[in-house]
């Protein structure tokens, strides 16, 4: 037998359905908003995943199940949330990006489980892993190098953050020059892209980045 | 920043990550996280009833009681509890706002006995959540019109002292407001009424006299009615003189519907006090009389029901017109066809279409006057077609109006209530996002006044002036200051960026002159370079040291410290004393120079190592006098320096 699809089976059931009115019932379907709710792993599973204690779990999933109930955060959701803590800019285009390096599996939520692997990395993780994941979320195409044209999108959804009201006023060149300089300080063979090794290498020698680094030891 | 997402802040401080590798200074040290107790429940109990909850809810809120050391007067040492003696029901309202970050207002609660318990917990009611805000506002609204009707008889005319004109203007608009005005809207109201009985008895025959016919009263009568004439009008004259003298807007006055009605029942009299004289046009003054009816519009000053049911007809237009439209075509319709119909009998009254259509509206309003009655079959039969359709063609749009009448009045009531609140609601949602915003800025502006009394002042000072802030919100802060490095641009105010604005038009052109050297320069001093390049030097032409900071600060020092002081960044002390020894190579002096106005002014009395990190030197040197400077290359700054003489010293005086 045929399988029916959704809109046929739809007008069927509609028009058996004898309180369906031609002329002022709209053609919507049913409400399909099927409220994902997902439940993360247990917690023992999670400790073993990840470098946070007990204790840091439960406060971190207590936050996380505060802002998304049903368990899992879509990006609007994520921008949300994330525009909160930047009310003078626009940080959405930030947002997308970390939205992208959390959500692993690519399938468009990210879970707490996502969520938590991410964190553990960032705050847990050795140098390497951090800068692992920092190069991850500039690679937006995930092809293992940055491109100038990938990092002026990042630099400029950084520079959109801070939104109008700077001082000095910013200007529209902002975000390419200072890309400039980081290809100057990054890209060691001028081949115009940033690979992960040339990154790693960089960053490890620049002190300042290294010392920036180290704030992520005592963030929870 | 909402305290809802305050569970967040760890994620976003670890999306900062993103920003180290591109940033070219060095981050802010981070805020310290004194208090490593483990998150405790406590306990909360309410006049018996007892919540539970953790610390950190509570402190996300730390400008509430709860959320905030005001609590600790309450806590019990016996029962290791935290009692208050208040109101339980409303409390679960409270406490939710903690734990969700939304208040809600219960419909069942007594607006003041909710709004006592907010104040008595230190919770603004404005950040009520939308779905109950309205419900909340309303009910504010009913019991602040309850609570001035009750005022109202103390309420005396305590006015500013308006003018002569500005009192009778309003005295001639709220005619409640003084016992002249009174009087004076009941005289006009009564001579009105007269006016308009004198035009009606005028006509009606006073029966018959010496003469033969029957006169009206007005021919027999003529000197009395014109003597009332001439009196009401007298008065109505002086009415609208003084409505003129008195209106605000002259010209909107005489513009004004109710101003027009005025001249239109005057002028009649005066048009026909010139015209007595010629005999031709007397037919047309009588013509004129007719005009005298318009002053029966002048009540409508009087009854507000009047003005309602103008204004309702001039909204309901449309609609009248519509209905007007399909009256005419059907009416066109059916004088056709009558006429048609009954062209054939003879003696027919039916002479025209125009003459049918006296006949095809009286049938069609059911009047049947039976003036005009069709003779021949045909033309009864499309008669009677004619009144049946009659009555729907009118029964069908007068409901269509009434509603449309009903829903216009409730519409209006409701969009301006909708507006209002818009407004209200819009200035909130901008308001808490400045707030926030500028929460940051003053913590900024606390942290400069705390490094100055680190360095000069006392310790005692330095304490008193140290807010406890609260953990998340220097986090938060820190956060934003990381952002700032790494973008080497700094949050202002909206009022400062317009100032700036302002000043760099009046400025004119950028100066490029200390661009060169600072090419070059290491990516240490990279907040200097960037931020050199957006502020126009209007001495761009001066050679690049001591000067041109000295000369162009002349005027503008005061404000440009203040300027200053406004965007302060809140240094590290650590980084900044770190980074004082690194730079000392000239090129990232002048950057910095020209960059940072701030360094700038206090790069002259200080050592020129510190000059180069346009991040790491603010707040020290500013207000005060700056203390000696410590490396031993100060000497050599003062006497490069020198040349500014004068200049140099007005600078460290400020």
């Amino acid at each position: 037998m045929k399988a029916k699809n959704r809109d046929q089976s739809l007008s069927d059931s509609r028009e058996l359905d004898g309180s369906y009115d031609q002329l002022t019932d709209s053609v919507e379907d049913d409400f399909e908003l099927s409220t994902v709710c997902h439940r993360p792993e247990s917690m023992d599973k999670l400790q073993e995943q990840t470098k946070f204690t007990k204790k840091e779990l439960q406060v971190l999933y207590r936050g996380f199940k505060n802002e998304c109930p049903c368990g899992v955060v879509n990006e609007e959701n994520f921008k949300t949330i994330y525009s909160q803590f930047f009310p003078q800019g626009d940080s959405s285009m930030y947002a997308h990006f970390l939205f992208e390096a959390f959500d692993t599996n690519k399938n468009g939520s990210v879970s707490f489980e996502d969520f938590v692997f991410g964190l553990s990395i960032i705050l847990r993780g050795t140098v390497n892993d951090r800068l692992n994941w920092a190069f991850n979320l500039y690679d937006l195409n995930k092809d293992g190098c940055i491109t100038k044209e990938e990092m002026l999108d990042i630099m400029r959804s950084i520079y959109d953050m801070m939104g109008k009201y700077t001082y000095p006023t910013m200007q529209d060149d902002a975000p390419r020059e200072h890309v400039e300089s980081f290809f100057q300080k990054m890209d060691r063979n001028k081949d115009g892209v940033v690979t992960i090794e040339e990154f790693i290498e960089s960053c490890k020698k620049d002190e300042n980045i290294m010392q920036s680094m180290q704030l992520f030891e005592n963030v929870i | 920043m909402a305290t809802g997402v305050a569970a967040w802040l760890p994620f976003a401080r670890a999306a900062a990550i993103g920003w180290m590798p591109v940033a070219n200074c060095s981050m802010p040290v981070a805020p310290g996280d004194n208090s490593r107790k483990q998150d405790e429940l406590i306990v909360l109990n309410v006049s018996g009833r007892r919540f539970q909850t953790w610390r950190t809810t509570l402190d996300r809120h730390p400008d509430t009681l709860l959320g905030s050391s005001e609590k600790d007067f309450f806590y019990n040492e016996d029962t290791k509890e935290y009692f208050f003696d208040r109101d339980p029901d409303a409390f679960r309202s409270i406490l939710n706002f903690y734990r969700t970050g939304k208040l809600h207002y219960p419909r069942q609660e007594c607006i003041s006995a909710y709004d006592e318990e907010l104040t008595f917990f230190g919770i603004i009611p404005e950040i009520i959540g939308d779905c109950c805000y309205e419900e909340y506002k309303d009910r504010k609204r009913e019991n602040l019109e309850r609570l001035q009707d009750d005022q109202e008889d103390n309420k005396d005319l305590k006015l500013p002292h308006m003018n002569f004109r500005e009192t009778m203007w309003r005295a001639f608009e709220n005619p409640h407001t003084s016992t002249m005005a009174l009087v004076f809207y009941y005289v006009t109201g009564f001579f009105i009424a007269i006016s308009v009985i004198t035009n009606v008895v005028e006509t009606v025959p006073c029966g018959s006299t010496a003469n033969q016919k029957d006169m009206p009263c007005g021919e027999r009568f003529t000197v009395a009615f014109f003597c009332m004439d001439t009196a009401c009008v007298m008065i109505f004259t002086v009415e609208y003189l003084m409505r003129l003298f008195a209106a605000p807007s002259r010209y909107r006055f005489m513009r004004s519907v109710m101003s027009i009605i005025d001249v239109v029942a005057i002028l009649p009299y005066y048009i026909g006090l010139v015209m007595t004289n010629n005999e031709d046009v007397s037919g047309a003054f009588v013509t004129l009389r007719v005009f005298r009816v318009f002053r029966i519009f002048k009540f409508s000053r009087h009854s507000q029901g009047l003005r309602i049911l103008g204004y309702t007809l001039k909204s309901c237009a449309s609609e009248l017109g519509f209905l007007l439209f399909s009256l005419t075509m059907a009416i066109i319709i059916f004088a056709t066809v009558m006429f048609y119909a009954e062209k054939g009998s003879s003696s027919t009254k039916f002479t025209s279409i125009p003459a049918s259509f006296w006949y095809t509206i009286v049938t069609m309003t059911t009047l049947g006057y039976g003036d005009m009655v069709p003779k021949t079959i045909a033309g009864k039969i499309f008669g009677s077609i004619c009144s049946l359709s009659g009555v729907l063609v009118i029964a069908l749009p007068v409901p269509v109006i009434v509603s449309n009448f009903s829903r216009i009045y409730h519409q209006n009531q409701r969009a301006d209530k909708r507006r209002a609140q818009k407004k209200s609601r819009m200035a909130r949602i901008r308001i808490a996002k400045s707030s926030s915003a500028n929460a940051f800025l003053h913590s900024k502006r606390n942290g400069l006044i705390d490094e100055l009394l680190e360095l000069t002042g006392t310790e005692e000072d330095e304490q008193k002036l140290t807010k406890s802030r609260s953990l998340l919100a220097s986090q938060h802060h820190h956060l934003l200051h990381c952002l700032e490095k790494t973008t080497a641009h700094e949050f202002v105010e909206e009022h400062v960026y317009e100032q700036n604005c302002l000043e760099t038009a009046l400025q004119g052109y950028p100066s490029r002159s200390p661009s060169a050297s600072s090419r070059d320069s290491s990516a240490g001093s990279c907040c200097g370079r960037r931020a050199k390049r957006n502020l126009p030097l209007p001495s761009a032409s001066t050679p690049p040291h001591a000067h041109p900071i000295a000369t162009h600060h002349q005027g503008r020092l005061q404000e440009l410290s203040a300027i200053h002081i406004q965007c302060g960044d809140r240094p590290s002390h650590a980084a900044s004393r770190s980074s004082l020894n690194l730079k000392t190579n000239d090129g990232g002096r002048i950057n910095c120079k020209s960059g940072r106005i701030t360094t700038a002014i206090i790069s002259l009395p200080t050592p020129p190592a510190l000059t180069p990190d346009g991040d790491g030197l603010h707040g020290p040197g500013l207000r005060r006098p700056p203390p000696p400077p410590g490396p031993p290359a100060a000497p050599t700054v003062q006497t490069t320096a020198s040349s500014a003489g004068a200049n140099i010293i007005k600078v460290s005086s400020l």
